[in-house]
């Protein structure tokens, strides 16, 4: 029996894949790590330990770069990984280690020396930076769940349904982390962003 | 979007609910014209978080080093596995191989040869060589048990019980 393929088949099968964002693993980092850093350090609120998933993030990524098939944004697929990288290391003792170390160590105050912001006068500088850190503060009462969404929602400002995937969870429970921890951080920070009683 | 519509300058705490609340924060401020002080204010301390974590991240990601030889030492670590899984493979039935093939060689035939050599009727020759042999040997024995090494150099008064006469006798 003679088999014969058509040229294009031929073509197509032999032509080398395009290059894409994910192969050029610096590049990736340049254009994601700040954003990742961003949420994975609020997540787990350790300089190293954030570094260590933020890198850990973008290997895996580089190294399963095959797999991204594209139903999700880069950015979206990234943020998962993160995701279920904090999860991991939240199952380990490692991970516990650290969390009493922060619980000793890392706190608000350590917190305030990171946040330097860039307001245009040192009144505006210091209201933004008491409320970051009401906001930072508020959020250590989250469950893991809670943080990440609300991370996820109004810090990284991603869609529920992207939210959705990055979690891997339905969008109604994404809703309903989120509006958890919207109640919970609104009765911490309310009553004191702005001198307002609300 | 004004939720107390007596008083636009104190809003009440409990004028939205949780999930109003949190739909508000998602929408841009820009789209959001009027609302709530609370609003306002929330929305205001989480851009603040917002713009400062990530001048934290932008300046903390611009020491860090490539990853490109990170990414080489994993790819070169993740397949490792590979190869020793293979080559713990090869070896463990090589191993059981040689075992099995090592004992069927080894066992069978050694067992053939004592059972044959057991089963053999012997030779008269061989065995009245067999009984000088053990007669010269046993004389020996006897000879060296009443002799120490020392004897050769002619200490016998260190032995007290050594008769000179049976030397004596010996030599003669």
């Amino acid at each position: 029996m003679a088999i014969t393929l058509h040229a294009d088949v031929l073509k197509f099968a032999t032509q080398d894949k395009p290059l894409t964002e994910l192969d050029d693993i610096d590049a990736l980092a340049r254009t994601y790590r700040p954003r990742l850093l961003r949420f994975v350090m609020a997540s787990v609120r350790d300089e190293d330990l954030a570094d260590t998933i933020v890198q850990d993030t973008l290997l895996k990524a580089y190294r399963n770069r095959a797999g991204f098939r594209g139903d999700c944004s880069l950015n979206t697929w990234l943020t998962g990984i993160a995701v279920n990288l904090i999860r991991d290391h939240a199952r380990t003792q490692k991970f516990k280690f650290w969390r009493k170390a922060h619980a000793t160590a890392v706190d608000a105050t350590d917190m305030a020396n990171h946040l330097r912001s860039g307001g245009s006068s040192p009144e505006s500088a210091l209201l933004a930076r008491e409320q970051a850190l009401q906001v930072h503060q508020a959020m250590e009462q989250l469950s893991p769940n809670q943080r990440s969404v609300f991370l996820l929602r109004f810090i990284e400002e991603m869609e529920l349904s992207e939210i959705a995937d990055a979690m891997d969870m339905p969008v109604n429970t994404v809703k309903t982390h989120l509006h958890r921890a919207v109640k919970s951080v609104r009765a911490r920070v309310g009553n004191r962003v702005g001198g307002n009683t609300l | 979007m004004n939720a107390n519509p007596n008083n636009s300058n104190t809003p009440l705490r409990d004028s939205l609910s949780d999930e109003q609340l949190s739909e508000l924060l998602a929408v841009p401020a820009k789209f959001a014209s009027d609302e709530t002080a609370e609003v306002a204010s929330l929305r205001a301390a989480l851009d603040d978080y917002r713009a400062e974590m990530l001048q934290w991240a932008e300046r903390r990601s611009s020491v860090q080093t490539s990853l490109v030889a990170a990414a080489q030492r994993s790819r070169f670590w993740s397949a490792i596995p590979q190869w020793s899984l293979a080559a713990v493979a090869v070896v463990a039935v090589a191993a059981g191989t040689v075992f099995v093939t090592g004992n069927h060689v080894t066992s069978n035939p050694a067992a053939e040869e004592t059972a044959m050599t057991a089963s053999a009727p012997a030779p008269k020759a061989d065995i009245a060589e067999d009984n000088r042999l053990l007669n010269s040997i046993d004389q020996e024995l006897s000879f060296h048990s009443t002799h120490t090494p020392v004897d050769g150099f002619g200490l016998s008064a260190t032995h007290g019980d050594t008769k000179p006469a049976t030397r004596s006798e010996v030599t003669d």
